[in-house]
């Protein structure tokens, strides 16, 4: 199991708190995402962007164009008061599922 | 719906934000790229890997196509454009398959606007969905309709009714000094007949209830056309005294412009005013009510049956007898459901699915030519569900422009039609006309047409892949295995049905013919009907009448020009008497209904006239005056019904009308045998007996004259005249429109049966005929290879025959079991012919056969023209 796929659901998350941190466009967002899995994921860069919609359709993100580090043009994202708000909850939901599941599989 | 607002304004903003996507992507590449540079990579490397490492750009980009704006809008706008390019490119395709198609949806067309616009189309009527007609379990004698005094008990009993009405029409004779003596429709309805129907006078006042009373004034309310073109539209009609049938009467009222409740009718009358109405409580009368607010039509039935079962006085037949509420409009038009129209729907369905089938078997032959595109697009990102989406709305859109031709078809059969049953008094609501609610109908069928035609070989081509397409082949243009048996199997079925259709319209033909063969027996040109009708106050009882009709064909008999004058009680082709029947000094059975048989009470000359000799025996007038009134003739039919292989000469028969309790029984003794001649209207030869007329005078008969009318037309009317100034002769009709009429169920079926199968024929041949074409291209290759191996041109040809006659001889065997099962069906609707004999099954066959062999044998000629060198070279 080195390399799975992003378990659905979970890649909203995963931008919604990279985007936490502070402004990110695209690029910088799978990054940090592949970094912080240590290449234990296999992740189409491209695939962010289907989510990036859905997270500014829910109002959760807004983006703006900006200037990178680099001086090269990208689009950034940040996240809105509703998105932490939003993040919040789901970083409660996830860590009491995580927890469900764990003490299911310990009862063997 | 902060998404949905989102969405909306992707919509308005497609062009900048696609734009956006496209460099945000772009951007991403770029950062990407700079990174595997970074590492070392040259700037080409670099490149190819950041692509590598973002994923398909394409499929991406779709996806988040989908998320944005409504996709299913933009990309039914998209796939509607893209049908039409396509549909542009392939003309001679998209012809085919439309032509096909509007064939099927013309026939369906045709028959749902008939049958919308007689039982569907609401009434002209406020409120008129609590209309209702009552009506009584039919019986030979009353019909659907109930005996006036059950009807008085109903309307004094039952809570049920807002109104109740009851209705008698009969032609009225509407007559004043300076206008002569015309004959207009008319009925006699219960006062409140017209309120029924929240209808009223545009001038003057309805019938006030005093007025529907015995011996009230004599009054009347006219129609608006009598009002403007008899009375030039003075408005001093209402308070004038006219003469209707001969008595006085005063015109009280004019109804609206149109209104003709209910068929053409154009004086109206109250009940009480039916000449002798208190005398026959056994009359048959036409109900019709108003249900009262939150009644429903089965409430009221179990009223009504109730009311029904606890009196005393009337007979046991009617007491027993099933009582039925039905709309208003199945009064007079009968029910949807009958056998007839529901054969003739299944026909037209039938016609719709063959053409649906064809479609979609060159949709299927196109396959080939499209399954390179589709994988191309489902290489490019679309999904399986949007490729059948997009094949969906190509076939919903040739439907649709099927549906255009086919509703120009079906206008040209229903104008036919509505000639033909114009004949037959449809109430005047009825039109055959395009409403909103029917174009929605149609609409919705041409769209479940395209899906149905198109889902299956949609299904079919989405599922090729990429790999199967472009590398397993090749070359271009190679149908699936699996495509081509469902296209085997629909042209099986295809030609199945076929067989069926031919077999079922061959006998509806052949039996319309043995009816019309039965009339052409009659010198049909030279023979003409009258009919008369008097008054009752004027001639009350048998004698008077008897007197009249005696007067009058003695005077019309000796007037110059004639050649033959015959009395009848009704017109050959056109009777509806019946009466039980019993033989001899058989007891009559108690409780089960008596066989019946058509009765027609004649005059002397009768048969000469129609210029038809007695097959044997003698004529009543040659009977010695004595017994002359209790002699009677009958057909051969009746003879082979009722008297088996005893003579029915000699015999006696007894007449007994069920529908009239205590109606005199009559007997008669045979004294000849009757020629063939089909009295009975939209049926067969029957059992009949003609008993003389002046034992049985009535108040209406006809005259049946041999000659030309322009030469005797004035004589009769001029001899009535004498006679009785106040009567109009109506009806001047030929016996040849008389007998057309009376095959209108027959014409209307097998006509519709034999367009049904020619279509059904045509459609088969066509798709063979595709079928084996693109067949032979398929397997061009195969071709050069089999002859330059030495096969002869004609073993060549025989590959593809002997493909084509193994597709028919299944069709066939399925074809005829199915035509012999259908003959059961059929055989209740049939005159005198076997449904599916033998050698009309052979016949179809071999012309199913040669048709198909006809239409396979030219694309099989062609391939076996090849010439092998091009046809291996050939891509």
């Amino acid at each position: 199991m080195s390399n799975s796929e992003i378990p659905y659901g979970t890649l909203d998350l995963m931008v919604l708190k990279t985007l936490a941190v502070g402004p990110q466009h695209g690029y910088g967002i799978a990054r940090r995402i592949e970094q912080v899995a240590e290449g234990a994921l296999a992740l189409n860069q491209g695939t962010i962007y289907p989510a990036l919609l859905r997270l500014e359709q829910k109002g959760w993100i807004k983006s703006g164009w900006g200037t990178s580090d680099n001086n090269r043009r990208a689009r950034f994202y940040t996240i809105t008061a509703t998105g932490r708000r939003h993040l919040a909850a789901e970083t409660d939901s996830w860590a009491r599922t995580v927890a469900i599941v764990n003490r299911l599989l310990a009862t063997e | 719906m902060r998404t949905w607002l989102s969405r909306l304004l992707d919509l308005v903003l497609r062009r900048s934000r696609e734009r956006r996507l496209d460099d945000e992507m772009q951007s991403h590449l770029d950062f990407l790229a700079e990174e595997f540079a970074a590492k070392g990579m040259s700037p080409a490397d670099a490149k190819l890997a950041a692509r590598k490492a973002f994923g398909g750009v394409d499929q991406i980009k779709e996806k988040y196509r989908d998320r944005r704006g409504f996709p299913a809008v933009t990309e039914l706008a998209q796939d509607t454009r893209y049908a039409f390019r396509l549909m542009a490119r392939e003309r001679w395709f998209t012809a085919a398959t439309v032509i096909a198609l509007s064939l099927g949806i013309g026939a369906t067309t045709t028959m749902v606007t008939i049958l919308y616009s007689m039982n569907l189309r609401g009434l002209p009527f406020h409120e008129s969905e609590s209309l209702v007609g009552v009506t009584g379990e039919r019986t030979p004698s009353q019909g659907p309709q109930i005996p006036l005094s059950i009807f008085e008990h109903w309307r004094s009993a039952s809570r049920s009714f807002e109104v109740l009405s009851a209705e008698i029409g009969q032609p009225i004779n509407l007559g004043d000094e300076t206008r002569g003596t015309d004959q207009f429709a008319g009925v006699y309805l219960s006062f409140d007949g017209l309120a029924l129907l929240r209808e009223r006078p545009v001038l003057g006042r309805d019938f006030l209830p005093e007025e529907d009373r015995t011996g009230a004034a004599s009054v009347a309310i006219v129609g608006y056309r009598v009002w403007t073109e008899r009375y030039g539209s003075d408005p001093a009609i209402v308070g004038r005294t006219v003469r209707l049938n001969g008595e006085a009467a005063t015109i009280i009222g004019v109804m609206p412009e149109g209104f003709a409740y209910p068929v053409d009718t154009q004086i109206w009358r109250p009940l009480s005013s039916f000449p002798n109405i208190q005398q026959t409580a056994q009359r048959p009368v036409q109900v019709v009510g108003r249900l009262a607010r939150g009644v429903s039509a089965e409430q009221a039935q179990a009223e009504l049956a109730a009311i029904l079962s606890t009196l005393t006085t009337v007979p046991d037949a009617d007491r027993t007898r099933r009582t039925i509420i039905i709309p208003l409009n199945e009064t007079y038009l009968g029910t949807l459901f009958q056998p007839v129209t529901m054969m003739l729907m299944a026909a037209v369905v039938v016609v719709l699915l063959i053409a649906c089938s064809h479609a979609a078997s060159l949709l299927l032959a196109r396959s080939a030519t499209r399954s390179r595109e589709l994988s191309m697009r489902s290489a490019l990102g679309a999904g399986r569900a949007r490729l059948v989406r997009q094949l969906l709305v190509e076939s919903v859109l040739m439907a649709l422009m099927a549906g255009v031709l086919g509703v120009a078809i079906a206008a040209l059969f229903v104008d036919a039609f509505a000639r033909e049953i114009s004949l037959a008094g449809l109430p005047y609501w009825t039109h055959f006309s395009f409403d909103p609610a029917l174009t929605a109908i149609i609409t919705a069928l041409c769209i479940a047409t395209g899906i149905t035609f198109g889902v299956l070989p949609a299904m079919q081509q989405s599922r090729t892949s990429l790999a199967e397409v472009l590398n397993q082949f090749g070359r271009s243009g190679m149908v699936s295995p699996r495509s081509k048996r469902l296209s085997t199997i629909m042209l099986v079925g295809e030609l199945a049905i076929t067989v069926v259709l031919l077999s079922a319209a061959s006998a509806l033909v052949r039996s319309s013919n043995v009816v019309y063969e039965a009339d052409a027996v009659v010198d049909l040109d030279n023979l003409w009907e009258f009919r008369l009708a008097l008054p009752a106050v004027t001639y009350p009882a048998g004698d008077a009448q008897r007197t009249f009709f005696t007067a009058l064909e003695e005077r019309v008999a000796s007037a110059p020009g004639l050649e033959s004058v015959a009395l009848a009680s009704q017109p050959p082709f056109n009777s509806r008497d019946y009466r039980g029947v019993v033989m001899d000094s058989t007891p009559v059975p108690d409780g089960s209904p008596l066989p019946q048989t058509q009765v027609v009470a004649i005059g002397p000359r009768y048969f000469e006239t129609m210029g038809l000799p007695l097959v044997r025996g003698s004529r009543i007038e040659e009977v010695d005056a004595a017994s002359r009134a209790t002699s009677a003739l009958v057909n051969e039919r009746f003879a082979a019904r009722f008297s088996g292989d005893a003579d029915p000469i000699g015999r006696e028969v007894v007449l007994i009308n069920e529908r009239v309790a205590g109606a005199p029984r009559q007997r008669f003794r045979i004294v000849g045998i009757a020629p063939p001649l089909r009295q009975q209207q939209q049926n067969g030869p029957n059992p009949a007996v003609y008993i003389p007329f002046l034992s049985q005078p009535g108040a209406t008969a006809s005259l049946i004259v041999r000659g030309k009318p322009q030469q005797f037309a004035a004589i009769v009317r001029e001899e009535v005249r004498r006679l009785d100034p106040d009567l109009p002769v109506f009806n001047l009709r030929s016996l040849a429109l008389v007998s057309y009429m009376s095959r209108f169920i027959f014409r209307i079926t097998s006509t519709v049966f034999s367009i049904v199968a020619v279509m059904a024929i045509a459609l088969s041949a066509l798709g063979l005929y595709s079928l084996t074409a693109y067949s032979t291209t398929q397997r061009t290759h195969e071709i050069g290879v089999r002859m330059a191996l030495g096969a002869q041109r004609s073993q060549v040809a025989w590959l593809f025959l002997r493909q084509t006659l193994r597709q028919v001889s299944i069709g066939l065997a399925i074809g005829m079991i199915g035509a012999i099962a259908a003959g059961f069906a059929l055989q209740g609707l049939l005159v005198d012919v076997t449904a599916s004999p033998p050698l009309m099954l052979a016949a179809i066959a071999g012309f199913v056969t040669l048709v198909a062999l006809v239409a396979a044998v030219v694309p099989a000629r062609r391939a076996s023209r090849l010439d092998p060198v091009s046809a291996l070279r050939r891509d």
